[in-house]
């Protein structure tokens, strides 16, 4: 399918989203502006989740460990080696694939609820991980973000981690919302390029129908493991962003739980799973709720956000169960159909999710 | 040497026996159909051909190459596409896509080359000329943007058939293509067929419930029941063989 957004509103669109990303850390104090940071690293991670979940169908509630996996290896390469750290992002990828085809493995002979259960054990497993080698990752205190450097003893917190601007007139956190935030572009490009590919086309009709990948020549236990593989590395990418970039100079075990990995599926459903957009809308729509409203609600409800995070989701499943972009796109549809006085294009559901076609 | 060999090929799920000692040969260039009653084991057949099922005897040998022995997603490659019965399309893809699918195996480019997307720019748009020509030799280029979800069943089968032809085939197997279609459609299915084969240089495997179809387009027919072969022969022999018409009719013989 072409997309049936006109090009002025695709250009302008984009130029105007372009601008806003640009002015938002001139505009809000550092706290904000690393939580923008924080969400980020969501929205890479989810896209991630997306690229295995949402287009190849395999389910995983572990991508939290997955993200927490790539933030420990770039914070632990970042203080135990003199490895440049963006270059620990990259490595912390690379890992995070090794660790995601092995986590895949399962997936060539068990499917649906059964390969989540398995991913789900990843997760509640990843915690306890970090404790156990507490010698490498700080255990429940969590990782002091410190840097080898001359003068400086290894491992000692009079060391952080520091962003400096190579650009005068830019504080710390925008220089690392800028960097951020390309990393961020590069990860949406390139998954974007991926799902419109062969190799996207593959994805889904391995989700959809793997008999008839399979007999179309594509090796379907390759492509899934792959795909785990890729969709790992990405959340890695996320985790990695997040170790080094989000302003705090700790990585600590929490921010890594089996909820953020229910977090990251809420994120890829609630933007639109099988969307390039969508999980960057889904972070943004869980950014916006748990740092923004969620802090302002009246102190009785101080606990109640989560709960009130599900009530939504069950609203949205049953108001737009093809996420905020999966909806956008079919109200698009219709519009475009009425207009042109064809036929309506007919889309009765037999699809899971709808895919995106950008 | 025949295109397509089958020898004594046996299938059992439990104690029920699907295929047993199936034996026939197609030639290159023949346009072959195989019908018998439902629960012959036609599809059966269509399945261990395209490693669907594994085969439990038998061998299976495709221009000389032992087809058992390659995994299902090698067998588009060697040149053998298929439809389903029952259809096996993609809905999460257009029409376009899901034929694109079908020439999976005349295509290249992984993970890098896709995510970089330059690399694999002309290829793109060679698949999608490739995948157009098909659609607007079957008259589907109308629908080339839009989801399958929601088309009639005959255009899903006519889709499936354009996926299968965007693999350039040598052996095309066709499952039931006629099903679900008007009687004046399945004379221009007939005819349709007849052409594509002149066209792409096709051997094709038919199976069909349309007798009149079978007849008309068909220079060998293979006849099963239970699993086995009951007769092999042209139009006119079948037509007579009191074997066929006691599996057809129940007749004593």
């Amino acid at each position: 399918m072409r997309s049936t957004t006109p090009n002025w509103l695709r250009w302008g669109g984009g130029a105007l989203i372009a601008v806003v990303l640009i002015a938002l850390p001139f505009q809000f104090e550092a706290f904000r502006v690393n939580q923008f940071i924080t969400w980020m690293c969501i929205a890479v991670a989810a896209a991630g989740l997306n690229l295995l979940t949402g287009y190849n169908g395999q389910i995983s509630v572990g991508h939290g460990a997955l993200y927490g996996l790539g933030a420990y290896a770039a914070a632990i390469l970042v203080t135990r080696t003199t490895v440049p750290m963006l270059l620990t992002i990259v490595i912390a990828a690379v890992i995070c694939f090794v660790a995601g085809v092995a986590i895949g493995l399962p997936a060539l002979r068990i499917k649906g609820l059964y390969l989540a259960l398995v991913t789900l054990a990843v997760a509640v497993l990843f915690p306890a991980l970090v404790e156990q080698f507490s010698s490498l990752t700080g255990g429940g205190r969590g990782l002091a973000l410190v840097v080898p450097q001359e003068g400086c003893p290894r491992g000692r917190p009079e060391c952080p981690v520091r962003w400096e601007s190579p650009f005068g007139g830019l504080e710390n956190d925008q220089w690392r919302y800028f960097l951020a935030l390309a990393i961020t572009v590069v990860a949406f490009v390139l998954v974007a390029n991926l799902v419109k590919s062969r190799v996207g086309r593959s994805l889904v009709a391995i989700r959809d129908n793997d008999i008839a990948a399979e007999s179309s020549g594509i090796n379907v236990s390759r492509t899934k493991i792959i795909t785990f593989g890729v969709s790992a590395a990405i959340a890695g990418v996320g985790g990695g962003m997040l170790a080094l970039l989000n302003g705090n100079p700790r990585v600590n075990p929490t921010s890594f739980t089996l909820l953020v990995s229910i977090y990251l599926l809420v994120a890829v459903v609630v933007g639109g799973a099988s969307t390039v957009i969508g999980p960057a809308i889904g972070a943004l729509v869980y950014g916006v709720f748990t740092d923004v409203i969620g802090p302002e609600l009246p102190g009785r409800f101080e606990n109640a956000t989560p709960v009130i995070l599900g009530v939504l989701l069950i609203i949205q499943m049953l108001v737009a169960p093809n996420g905020i972009v999966g909806q956008f796109k079919e109200i698009q549809a219709k519009m475009a159909s009425r207009r042109s006085g064809g036929a309506p294009e007919v889309h009765n559901g037999a699809t899971p999710v709808e895919r995106d076609t950008p | 040497m025949p295109l397509l060999d089958i020898q004594s090929v046996g299938v059992h799920f439990g104690g029920v026996s699907a295929l047993d000692g199936l034996s026939f040969s197609i030639d290159e260039g023949q346009l072959a159909a195989l019908i018998g009653p439902n629960g012959a084991g036609k599809t059966t057949l269509f399945n261990v051909v395209s490693r669907i099922y594994d085969a439990d005897e038998g061998s299976v040998t495709f221009d000389g190459e032992d087809l058992l022995a390659l995994p299902a997603y090698r067998i588009a490659e060697l040149g053998v596409g298929r439809t389903f019965q029952n259809l096996a399309l993609v809905p999460g893809l257009s029409v376009l896509e899901n034929v694109i699918v079908g020439a999976h195996s005349r295509s290249t480019g992984g993970f890098w080359t896709a995510a970089l997307r330059f690399p694999q720019l002309a290829e793109e748009r060679r698949l999608v000329a490739r995948a157009m020509e098909v659609l607007e030799r079957l008259g589907l280029a109308d629908l080339a943007q839009r989801p399958c979800a929601g088309l009639p069943f005959g255009t899903l089968k006519r889709i499936e058939f354009a996926r299968a032809l965007a693999g350039e085939p040598r052996l095309l197997m066709l499952d039931e293509p006629a099903s679900g279609l008007t009687h004046g459609e399945v004379d221009e299915l007939g005819d349709l067929i007849r052409q594509i084969r002149t066209e792409f240089d096709l051997t094709v495997l038919l199976v069909e419930h349309h007798m009149s179809m079978v007849m008309a387009l068909s220079e060998k027919i293979v006849v099963m029941d239970l699993g086995s072969k009951i007769a092999e022969g042209s139009p006119a022999e079948i037509r007579d063989n009191p074997a066929v018409i006691s599996a057809y009719l129940g007749a004593s013989t």
